[in-house]
């Protein structure tokens, strides 16, 4: 590979082995939340929808991603080291850490939970691996307390962002959740929107599906609802600067949707005043898109059509997903791009995503501490 | 018009409200009409849908139904209907049937609005036709309302909201479609719809213009629980329309749904091709909407790959339409200058008219 050959993976998924939940509950959470887990559990508004979608495979996860330990996909790092870090040459691959982010209702315990996974993701993987990078874990249903999580680990260069799933209480341009926007801009953390989640609301705007299927691809849906809310509710016009990834949603319907906001803003623009340009502005200035899972035209050339209609150079970034199932390849995404040009296939891989997160090398806070207690 | 003159010329949506009652009332039994003369009911959209926003109201709207429905008709009459001389148009009533909850009720309203329209608005202008209304809440009535209508003749379609309580695709709503395959009915979808789902996974929004704006989005997960779910499977023959959706969301659409299904198709065995083919020969779309780019360039790069010439609609929306001078002038010109407006006509009447209009004249 020459010099701007390499990856940098914006999404991977380290998650807990067998041992890690009750290691992380004694390591990091207060005595307090560890009887209530116990006592009362978790809490979380996915108990009030039902069970969640039976997953296609075990785990989400790839078929072959399951560690020779025997422990669960994602566990063991020493083997997404082998199967993963090592076999694609990563330079740098970032976790966003999902597991337990399923909306705790209690504040103070989703809170202490938030902080526990950031001490575990330092411990387990930041820790033993200089080219891991972390989004901060937050309970964002409290921007309050969230925006002091964010304060107390934005000082340490391996993490590089901040995450939330799409299934937030409310759509994410309300502006409950401005004060997590403010500081993200403030110290430059791109804030990414990831797939996924349980707010207890119905999947669509006509109740709830039946099937996996719809659920997963339904998150396309649930993540332009974002967009839409962001941009419309002024979000961008607030905070310039501010800076959006979104991960897992898909990317084709972008060009469409600004069409349909522009042309709505024009007939409605009375009603957002506070937008000063097109919803399309604001969409290629604050807005970076991630290419899994890829959507699949018989024809490459359609994507060629995909990036002039977009015309967002640069903001398109290579995620794979690993070791979840619907995984894209670095091959697999070079090979698509590569009709657009050699050029800007690599700059998918690699570059787009450094120009945007500040790997910086720093010094890191601590490797591992004790727990925070939190009110 | 290029051609469409031999063929005739149809419009796929004329829209129609219903805001007032009075004309209702003789299509109601007397315990209706008692009701509606002591409770404090207006119907649907005075009642569920206050304050209805000044951009959802036509401008011509005053004016139109300054006499009531009848006011409706004589001036589409002396309107419309005399500019462009439509040998048929499909009226498609706005009514939000689906925000009245009282089983009851939301038949008997139905059953009025599909009487009234059966005796006002098929002589209006040619062939008309109109769409059932039936409520989406209650399956089985919902069928049995559109066998009444539908063996009568002149049904073009039966009408839902896009927005329902639960998704349409869901085999609890499966006597709907029933009814209307029974019939050779399509079923049409109005981006609309106020069911008590907020309109994203993530609950309100705050403004208008973004729930106008994310109505689509609805449409999209409908579409996606027709073919899920298996509805455009059971029933080959089945068409659905979208009404005012946009165009150009659907070929990224079907990619990512083909792909989706490649993965995850063990889950819905009776979805037995990719998704882009159920819509390629069962979905068709009208041409109005809102999510055009902004040169015709960009629209046509939209349908290399999914042709959908076979599947848009032509469709004024009138009275939500400007005030036009030709029939081309009807619909947005990038549509006419890629589809053109003779093929989008003919289509039209392929989707309407082909079989009705023999039993329209025989009626």
């Amino acid at each position: 590979m020459n010099n701007h050959d390499y990856i940098i993976d914006c999404d991977i998924h380290p998650t807990f082995g067998k041992h890690d939940y009750a290691r992380l509950a004694q390591r990091y959470l207060p005595k307090a939340w560890q009887a209530y887990a116990i006592e009362y559990g978790q809490n979380v508004v996915s108990h009030s929808i039902g069970s969640h979608f039976p997953r296609i495979h075990p785990n989400s996860a790839r078929f072959d991603a399951w560690p020779p330990n025997g422990d669960v996909p994602g566990s063991d790092y020493d083997f997404m080291k082998l199967q993963h870090f090592d076999r694609w040459k990563t330079k740098y691959c970032i976790i966003n850490p999902l597991t337990l982010l399923v909306h705790p209702r209690n504040y103070g315990f989703a809170n202490a939970v938030a902080h526990a996974l950031n001490e575990w993701v330092i411990e387990t993987w930041l820790a033993k691996d200089d080219h891991l990078r972390s989004s901060i874990s937050i309970a964002y249903e409290d921007p309050t307390a969230s925006v002091r999580e964010i304060e107390r680990y934005s000082g340490d260069p391996r993490f590089v962002s901040i995450c939330f799933v799409t299934r937030t209480f409310e759509p994410l341009g309300n502006s409950k959740y401005w004060p997590i926007y403010e500081i993200c801009e403030s110290k430059g953390l791109p804030f990414g929107i990831h797939f996924g989640g349980y707010s207890g609301w119905p999947l669509t705007g006509a109740g709830f599906p039946s099937y996996y299927i719809e659920d997963h691809c339904g998150m396309a849906q649930s993540m332009q609802a974002h967009v839409i809310s962001m941009v419309m509710e002024g979000v961008f016009e607030r905070f310039p600067k501010l800076q959006v990834v979104l991960l897992e949603g898909g990317m084709m319907w972008l060009p469409s949707l600004m069409w349909r906001l522009d042309r709505c803003w024009r007939a409605m623009r009375s009603e957002v005043p506070h937008l000063k340009e097109p919803p399309s502005f604001y969409i290629r200035r604050n807005v970076w898109l991630t290419t899994q899972p890829i959507e699949e035209p018989k024809k490459l050339s359609s994507w060629k059509t995909f990036v002039e209609q977009l015309n967002m150079p640069g903001r398109i970034m290579y995620a794979s997903d690993y070791p979840h199932w619907d995984f894209d390849s670095p091959e697999k995404i070079e090979e698509i791009f590569t009709v657009v040009g050699r050029d800007f296939a690599r700059d998918i891989l690699g570059a787009n995503a450094e120009r945007l997160y500040r790997f910086e090398a720093g010094k890191p806070l601590r490797t591992g501490t004790e727990a925070v207690v939190q009110s | 018009m290029n051609g469409a003159t031999t063929q005739g010329f149809y419009d796929s949506d004329v829209v129609i409200e219903f805001d007032d009652h009075k004309d209702l009332l003789q299509y109601m039994p007397a315990y209706w009409r008692e009701y509606f003369a002591q409770s404090d009911f207006e119907g649907p959209r005075a009642n569920g849908v206050h304050g209805l926003p000044r951009t959802a109201i036509s401008k011509f709207k005053s004016r139109l139904y300054q006499g009531g429905l009848a006011g409706y008709v004589s001036a589409f009459n002396s309107g419309y209907a005399t500019r462009f001389r439509p040998d048929g148009v499909v009226f498609n009533p706005l009514y939000n049937i689906e925000s009245i909850r009282h089983p009851d009720l939301s038949a008997v309203l139905a059953t009025a609005v599909n009487d009234w329209m059966h005796d006002h608005l098929l002589t209006a202008s040619g062939h008309s036709l109109f769409s059932i209304v039936v409520s989406p809440h209650y399956p089985d009535a919902a069928a049995a309302e559109i066998r009444r209508v539908a063996a009568r003749g002149r049904a073009a379609q039966v009408i839902l909201p896009a927005c329902t309580a639960i998704p349409l695709g869901n085999r609890i709503n499966r006597p709907i479609f029933e009814a209307a395959a029974e019939f050779g009915l399509p079923v049409a979808l109005q981006a609309t719809g106020y069911n008590g789902n907020p309109p994203t996974s993530s609950g309100w929004y705050t403004y208008f213009v973004e729930e106008f704006a994310g109505l689509k989005l609805t449409l999209e997960s409908q579409l996606m629980s027709l073919i899920t779910e298996g509805v455009l499977a059971e029933f080959e023959q089945l068409k659905v329309v979208l009404l005012d959706s946009g165009v150009t969301w659907l070929p990224s659409y079907a990619w990512r749904f083909d792909k989706e299904w490649r993965g995850m198709r063990r889950d819905v065995p009776w979805v037995t091709k990719p998704p882009s083919e159920y819509i390629r020969e069962q979905v068709f779309c009208t041409v109005t909407g809102v999510d055009l780019p902004e040169s015709v360039d960009e629209f046509r790069a939209c349908f290399d790959e999914l042709d959908l010439s076979k599947s848009l609609l032509f469709a004024s929306r009138y009275p939500y339409c400007h005030s036009p001078d030709t029939v081309e002038s009807l619909i947005p010109s990038f549509v006419d200058q890629v589809f053109g407006t003779a093929a989008l006509v003919e289509n039209t009447r392929q989707l309407y008219w082909k079989y009705h209009s023999r039993s329209v004249r025989g009626s």
